[in-house]
């Protein structure tokens, strides 16, 4: 198997796992306090923290659902690497323009709903 | 405790039907949460996203690793996806959702139709001569024909794909499945793993405007999440013994199945 398609299956596992644990984590956390995962209030992008600081297992499964629409991040730059080592610079460039759409799409996002919460 | 396990039951059966069919379940899902739950449809487009990208990465990642799907092929498909998903989404204040609708139910009888046409045809289809070679080969001389064929109409589709991926909560993978298949000859397994691998990229964008804005509700997202994920790496294993022309023929009855919903949706009957 080439590094390509193993590096970009291991970012896969691995976000996604990471992702899933968390959620798994604020679950449990729901089940064995009795508390359920509803929010207290309105989550926006600094309430998640807030809300996991308060110890509200939703704001944990927040967490977790926000890792996992991370788990692109980590193939594409998984994907990044394998092409800049293999040379194949049109992928390269390609997988860069990706990243950098869908990180603009993120950072939008997250002003519009610190814009909505004021 | 009880709708939690419905929920979980829900996203297993939505997590083996999108990694079948190359889909990610929001076709499904959508109404499911919507007509089943009873939940408000920003909440279900908002789950149903997050869902997306779960079903993405537990198919792809067994896809990526055996080949199947074709990393640059998807990667070149995804930068006009997820440009189109971008738009969508900042369109979505500004477009009827029933032309939506009825110009997306249009779409997909006419895609219905075409497969329909490839299964009844008793003589090798004209694309399978292009589609011989891996899809895992390199870029050069041993990269598969079809990587390159009607490539500047298949980025001008999936600019389309990705903005009705953003505003109807789906994977795009109704429109992505039959754009590499047919428009571009690749083999429909290496259709369906390709279209797997990129809609969680195309979903990702769609879902952060959801996200942040406190549209998706962990009591609901995480057993569904959950259940997708236990689902899709099932479908993902179930997919090699599946006959392509059986997966095409209940692609057709999805595609005809959404060409409904979407027909009422535009005539004002839901």
């Amino acid at each position: 198997m080439d590094d390509l398609r193993r590096w970009v299956s291991a970012a896969l596992v691995g976000s996604t796992g990471l992702a899933v644990f968390v959620v798994l984590v604020g679950m449990a956390v729901a089940a064995l306090s009795g508390r359920g995962l509803a929010l207290s209030e309105e989550p926006v992008t600094a309430g998640v923290f807030g809300q996991i600081g308060r110890g509200e297992p939703g704001g944990i499964v927040l967490l977790g659902l926000l890792l996992l629409t991370l788990t692109p991040v980590a193939h594409l730059t998984a994907a990044g690497v394998a092409f800049a080592r293999r040379g194949e610079r049109r992928y390269l460039v390609t997988t860069l323009l990706v990243g950098a759409v869908l990180a603009g799409s993120l950072v939008v996002a997250a002003l519009l709903g610190l814009t909505a919460a004021d | 405790m009880i709708t939690a396990l419905l929920l979980g039951a829900a996203g297993v059966g939505v997590g083996v039907f999108g990694a079948l069919l190359g889909l990610g379940g929001g076709i499904l899902l959508v109404p499911a949460l919507t007509l089943g739950f009873g939940l408000p449809l920003t909440t279900a487009v908002g789950t149903s996203l997050v869902s997306v990208v779960a079903t993405s990465a537990g198919a792809a990642a067994y896809n990526v690793r055996n080949g199947r799907a074709d990393v640059r092929l998807g990667l070149t498909l995804e930068i006009a996806t997820v440009l189109g998903a971008l738009l969508g989404g900042i369109a979505a204040g500004f477009i009827a959702d029933r032309l939506i609708a009825g110009l997306f139910a249009a779409l997909l009888i006419y895609t219905a139709a075409t497969l329909a046409r490839g299964i009844l045809r008793r003589r090798p289809s004209p694309t399978a001569a292009i589609a011989t070679t891996a899809p895992a080969e390199p870029d050069g001389p041993a990269a598969p024909a079809y990587r390159n064929r009607r490539l500047p109409a298949a980025l001008g589709a999936s600019v389309g794909a990705g903005s009705l991926a953003a505003l109807l909560g789906i994977g795009g993978g109704v429109v992505k499945v039959p754009l590499i298949h047919l428009l571009m000859g690749a083999p429909l397994h290496v259709a369906t793993a390709t279209s797997n691998y990129i809609m969680g990229v195309t979903a990702a964008a769609g879902a952060y405007p959801y996200l942040f804005r406190g549209e998706i509700r962990p009591e609901v997202a995480g057993p569904v999440v959950l259940g997708v994920l236990a689902g899709s790496f099932a479908g993902a294993r179930l997919a090699p013994h599946v006959r392509p022309r059986l997966l095409a023929a209940v692609f057709i009855v999805v595609l005809g199945f959404t060409a409904v919903q979407m027909s009422l949706h535009a005539i004002g009957m839901e």
